[in-house]
């Protein structure tokens, strides 16, 4: 898989330079460019970034959001995940054109993806349960036995010869009982069916809160500003669950609406994704509380981002601390970036967090990565560096359990992982033992993702379980 | 005059198929339980098998009948989906398959052939 993309903003520069009612010339002399290496830039045969694509905005009087957004990344990054499903001879060649041309319609095909992958794992998922539940067995044989009966009877009515009143009388209340009995069991079916349905809605919610958190790199600095006015947090209480349920309950209750504007702002399409929403924000702001976002990104520096030690630093979980280091995304004061993904034993992602650089995906993550190696050594960090879209990337796994509700219910258990780029390892205590691999990484590590590894000699996969999107 | 011993649980299905084969003018006898069929086999020429029958397995009824002394004829209804208990019944050796939900002709015409000692 090619390497992510960046949408193409010539086209942009040279709109916007023109609605300013600046030359090339003029532009390219202020910024300190060539009017020729101005006018490459704007055909997109020069990439441009950073100071100079600053310089610009500047010059133009325009923000830097209105060349390229973190949320037209996303789009073109998630565009090129779809090309592995596209047959190669019709596979088109530049979907971040398709961003730049219209985020709209790049959005669409999108969410015409998404739908479809919803529906095909719905399929399999039904496939599978009437094939083996009982319930289900229980319900076709149930419908089968109804029809049988209601269509013999039909049929000998139609064809009454030598047949009395009584006997006519008798097939008939059976063929209305029979038709009653029909209606009542596709009407328990159909309440099944839809019980089933309920999940994908909610991966639907999840897929639409996963979007709302990335487009602002899972940072929000009105948040963390309310959060700062709060003042220091020093509850009389100590444990990670009872001091970070405390930050919650006094962020919800102290800064409510700072909490709520962006939610009200975005319009979620259902009322479920922005109830998740609201959840995920109270919980940025209390670990906002708990792990201050200064003292925090100075001690993760400091602590070359140990997890453990950060843990014990600020009293917060592995979790608590692995999701905030998401969150180090302030202007001019950033951490390194990271992308966070958390699995149950059974592979489903609860908890997704994607950069720009670093898709994960919700469905058909390599069974080889880190974050599930982690299952088989528990309490253990387990590191892994691995090939993601072309790109090395450094995983930090570890496996945890949730407390035990009772003696003989123990707590469920998961695996949190945390991904960075490989440039970013030098900086990170986990990419101390890979340093040589950092250096000579070529494709052999080949572990990469489910869906479009290419890896057809894996031994990890059998042919039913990889997904044809 | 020809003997039908119908094996089937649902009562709507099994008075259709009674109604039925009486009018081609078939002696009927119904029961609607695996233990129930197995002791009346030896006294009919045709069987009629639902293949989910309480008591016993539809599977035991057929090979019960492959080794009684008069050598029913074996007619399994059976649904389109059951393909694993098919390959079952055709290793013991079941003379026809009728899929439900069936039309009364095509159920008429299967019974009518193993009455003539054809196979349907």
């Amino acid at each position: 898989m090619a390497a992510t993309q960046r949408v193409p903003i010539g086209d942009r520069i040279k709109t916007q330079r023109r609605n300013a009612g600046v030359t090339q010339r003029d532009l390219a002399a202020a910024v300190g460019v060539s009017p020729a290496y101005l006018s490459l830039i704007e055909s997109d045969k020069r990439q441009i970034g950073g100071r100079l694509l600053n310089q610009i905005a500047a010059h133009l009087g325009v923000e830097l959001r209105t060349f390229t957004t973190v949320s037209d990344d996303r789009l073109a990054a998630e565009l090129e995940e779809l090309l592995p499903a596209i047959d190669s001879e019709e596979r088109p060649d530049n979907p971040a054109g398709l961003v730049a041309h219209s985020a709209q319609w790049a959005r669409l095909v999108i969410d015409l993806h998404d739908r479809a992958l919803q529906a095909e794992h719905q399929v399999h998922r039904l496939a599978d349960r009437f094939a083996r539940d009982p319930t289900w067995v229980s319900f076709a044989h149930d419908i089968l036995s109804r029809i049988t009966s209601i269509r013999s009877t039909a049929e000998i009515l139609t064809d009454a010869d030598g047949m009395n009143d009584r006997q006519r009388l008798r097939f008939t209340r059976a063929m209305a009982g029979e038709s009653a009995r029909l209606s009542d069991v596709a009407r328990e079916l159909i309440d099944a069916l839809q019980a089933g349905t309920s999940g994908d809605a909610a991966g639907a919610d999840m897929r639409e809160v996963d979007a709302f958190l990335s487009d602002r790199e899972y940072y929000f600095d009105e948040i963390e500003a309310a959060v700062e006015g709060m003042g220091p947090f020093k509850p009389p209480i100590a444990g990670a669950s009872a001091r970070f349920a405390a930050a919650r309950a006094a962020v919800e209750r102290q800064i409510r609406n700072t909490i709520e504007a962006p939610i009200q702002d975005h319009r979620f399409r259902t009322e479920g994704a922005a109830e998740r929403a609201r959840g995920a924000l109270s919980r940025y702001a209390a670990g906002a509380l708990v792990m201050p976002y200064g003292n925090f990104r100075a001690a993760a520096e400091a602590l070359r981002y140990d997890i453990e030690a950060l843990s014990l630093r600020f009293d917060a979980s592995f979790e608590q601390v692995a999701h905030r280091l998401t969150s180090l995304r302030r202007p001019g004061a950033e951490g390194v970036r990271f992308a966070f993904l958390r699995v149950d034993p059974a592979g489903n992602a609860s908890k997704r967090l994607s950069t720009p650089d670093i898709r994960l995906p919700l469905f058909g993550a390599c069974p080889q990565w880190a974050v599930f190696e982690a299952f088989a050594q528990p309490e253990r960090i387990v590191t892994q560096l691995a090939e993601l879209g072309g790109e090395p990337v450094l995983f930090v796994a570890r496996a945890l359990r949730k407390p035990a509700q009772a003696y003989n219910r123990p707590g469920p258990r998961y695996s949190v992982m945390l991904a960075c780029s490989a440039q970013s390892a030098p900086a990170v205590i986990y990419g101390d033992s890979h340093a040589g691999e950092l250096v000579a990484f070529t494709n052999g590590a080949k572990v990469g993702e489910c869906s479009s590894c290419g890896d057809t000699q894996c031994g990890q996969l059998s042919p039913g379980l990889r997904p044809s999107w | 005059m020809v003997s039908v011993l119908v094996a089937e649980d649902e009562p709507h299905i099994a008075e259709a198929l009674n109604f039925l084969l009486r009018r081609e003018g078939y002696t009927v006898t119904l029961c609607d339980d695996g233990p129930t069929a197995m002791s009346y086999l030896e006294s009919h020429d045709i069987l009629l098998l639902d293949i989910m029958l309480p008591g016993a397995t539809g599977f035991e009824i057929a090979e019960a009948a492959k080794s009684a002394a008069n050598q029913p004829k074996i007619c399994v209804l059976t649904a389109k989906g059951q393909a694993a208990d098919r390959d079952k019944m055709d290793r013991i050796g079941v003379d026809a398959f009728v899929t439900k939900p069936f039309s009364n002709k095509a159920l008429l015409e299967t019974v009518r052939a193993l009455a003539n000692g054809r196979t349907p």
